[in-house]
């Protein structure tokens, strides 16, 4: 028997997209050979899972990108392809087909997409305490489950993104409520102060690396929306809490680089993931624009690239 | 966590080491907004100044401190000083109408830092500040409409020359990657264009042979998979435009990038089973 077929992230990010770009073709091809558009739907549905199912039972694809982009793409493009009626529940929709796909392929990515979806859902439908709510809630039930031991590292992974995701996209969905005004609400701080805590807290206690990166985030979302109680203007603010972070990094860093049990420094891992990500930003802005016609910097920038230099002054 | 993880030994230096770099982008994009906002009132020549003091100041603790977050003060240090010499070009105009020649600055002030403090964050600094000066230089070389895929050609050839005279192994994937992408996007640029099309095409593919071949002499699948793709895309532009020549129906175009694409995905599949199984073989 053939073993599993598992690629790197960079590899998956590529057959991934490249997969979508297929189902989108092939999408168009029906479309135009004037097929209807509901029954587009149903025959991209169905080759699209047929393949995945095929390359997953017969080919052993498992975690290539090829198999989620055909279960996530194939149901979407039916979903797209029934008339919109504009309702939230759509939302609900795109969740379930998220979950669906999800639970398939096991990515741990489709299933916070379903749970963003559904906290999206609750802010559309201008109840931000529930979209809050559920949001934290299923935040400190991934954070309870991470304490367990998992099989799969695709549940483990689910849990973990689901801890640090969840208070954000509440937060998100919250703070939205009310787009015209964005006024510091003391007791949000204070459920996000509190959230760290436990964060802090557990992390520490049961030595879990999630809680540590969630609890930042959770301060930092404290901050956000403390703006109106802090007496500095934002960019005073960035460069204040920027100081603290290096600062805090330095000191634990310092403090660790000794031990040998419990939390350690560790070895700095090198991926070629890196190399990419620093590319990327240098190919981004502007490729292939015309050449700026004024003399001075003010209004014009690099054309692919700007060493942080071209912003305008 | 996983049955049979260890929880008596947590590693999370690379946690902290985000957290510092997050701390020195905080900073860098705080103080970006400072200059934008506050010249007026602080007076742009204070501001000049203590952007420069503080960079200095970085600088400075990254050569003479020994600390674990060394490489995020120096890349806070180049980030402010990129930061600073716009402002000062931008509001004394000092290189004129050579303008642009501040990123060249920039560029060598970086390489500099980069090489003595061993930082591969600030050399990508430096790369993309070369990258912008040959965006924006015009010289007689540069005045076609495709200038921007000779200028690309150009930056990716000088990246190489780097890359070839460099004696630090941890900064040669830098180069490789930067040079790959410029180059291709330039070949990209001149296979988009009506009058260069056929050559862009051809430089398109002959790249993607050196890449690839790069790729899989080194057994660097991301090479291959660049080569791939930026081929596919070169091929897809040229054949698409052909069939619109030919005929006004677009369901044979459509059906030739389904068709293109499905076959690109089972050729980078097959190179990547045989990669697969060559790691196998040396593992």
């Amino acid at each position: 028997m053939h073993a599993w077929r598992r690629l790197s992230l960079v590899v998956q990010i590529v057959f991934f997209v490249l997969t979508l770009v297929a189902i989108a073709a092939f999408y168009g091809l029906c479309r135009l050979l004037t097929i209807p558009e509901v029954a587009t739907g149903v025959i991209v549905l169905a080759a699209s899972v047929a393949v995945a199912e095929l390359l997953i039972q017969g080919a052993r694809f498992w975690r290539t990108g090829v198999e989620s982009a055909l279960w996530l793409g194939g149901l979407y493009a039916f979903i797209f392809s029934l008339p919109s009626s504009g309702k939230p529940e759509a939302l609900l929709v795109l969740a379930a087909a998220a979950g669906l796909a999800g639970w398939r392929v096991r990515n741990a990515l489709f299933g916070i997409l379903a749970a963003v979806l559904v906290v999206a859902y609750l802010g559309e439908r201008q109840w931000p305490w529930a979209a809050l709510a559920v949001a934290i809630a299923l935040g400190l039930i991934a954070l309870a489950a991470l304490v367990a031991e998992w099989q799969r590292p695709s549940t483990e992974l689910l849990w973990q993104m689901l801890a640090i995701a969840m208070p954000i996209s509440g937060y998100v969905a919250y703070s939205v409520r009310d787009r015209a005004k964005f006024v510091s609400d003391a007791p949000i701080v204070a459920i996000f102060l509190a959230l760290a805590a436990v964060f802090v807290f557990v992390g520490v206690r049961f030595r879990l690396r999630t809680a540590l990166i969630g609890a930042p985030v959770l301060v930092a979302i404290a901050i956000v929306e403390a703006h109106d109680f802090i007496p500095l203007s934002p960019e005073a603010q960035l460069i204040a809490f920027g100081a603290v972070a290096m600062a805090t990094a330095a000191i634990l860093l310092r403090a660790l680089r000794a031990k040998t049990a419990g939390f350690v420094v560790g070895m700095a891992k090198k991926s070629e993931l890196q190399d990419v990500l620093s590319v990327a930003p240098v190919l981004a802005p502007g490729v292939g624009g015309a050449a700026p016609h004024t003399p001075h910097p003010v209004g014009s920038g690099g054309e692919f690239g700007g060493a942080g230099a071209s912003g305008n002054y | 966590m996983l049955v049979g993880e260890r929880r008596d030994i947590v590693p999370i230096g690379d946690e902290l080491r985000a957290l510092a770099w997050l701390g020195a982008m905080m900073i860098a994009t705080g103080t970006g907004i400072v200059i934008t906002k506050h010249f007026h009132e602080i007076g742009p020549l204070t501001i000049a100044a203590a952007v420069a003091v503080a960079a200095f100041a970085c600088y400075a603790f990254a050569l003479w401190k020994q600390s674990a977050i060394r490489d995020y003060i120096a890349l806070l240090g180049a980030l402010l000083i990129s930061a600073d010499v716009g402002f000062i070009e931008s509001q004394w105009h000092l290189l004129g109408a050579e303008w642009q020649r501040h990123f060249l600055l920039l560029a060598v002030v970086h390489a500099a830092a980069a090489y003595a403090f061993g930082n591969r964050a600030v050399l990508s600094l430096s790369i993309a500040a070369l990258a912008s000066w040959f965006g924006i230089e015009k010289r007689e070389l540069f005045s076609t409409d495709v200038d921007f895929a000779w200028r690309a050609f150009a930056c990716a050839a000088v990246l190489i020359g780097w890359r070839l005279a460099d004696r630090r192994v941890d900064f040669h994937a830098l180069f490789e990657h930067f040079a790959a992408n410029i180059a291709f996007w330039g070949a990209l640029v001149l296979t988009s264009d009506t009058s260069t099309r056929p050559i862009g095409l051809l430089v398109t593919l002959a790249l993607a042979a050196v890449v690839m071949a790069y790729g899989l002499r080194t057994r660097r699948e991301l090479f291959v998979m660049y080569a791939g793709i930026y081929a596919l895309i070169a091929i897809d532009i040229e054949v698409v435009i052909l069939i619109a020549d030919v005929s006004d129906e677009p369901i044979l175009a459509v059906f030739y990038v389904l068709l293109s694409t499905v076959a690109a995905i089972a050729a980078l599949f097959a190179i990547h089973v045989r990669f697969q199984k060559e790691r196998l073989a040396h593992a």
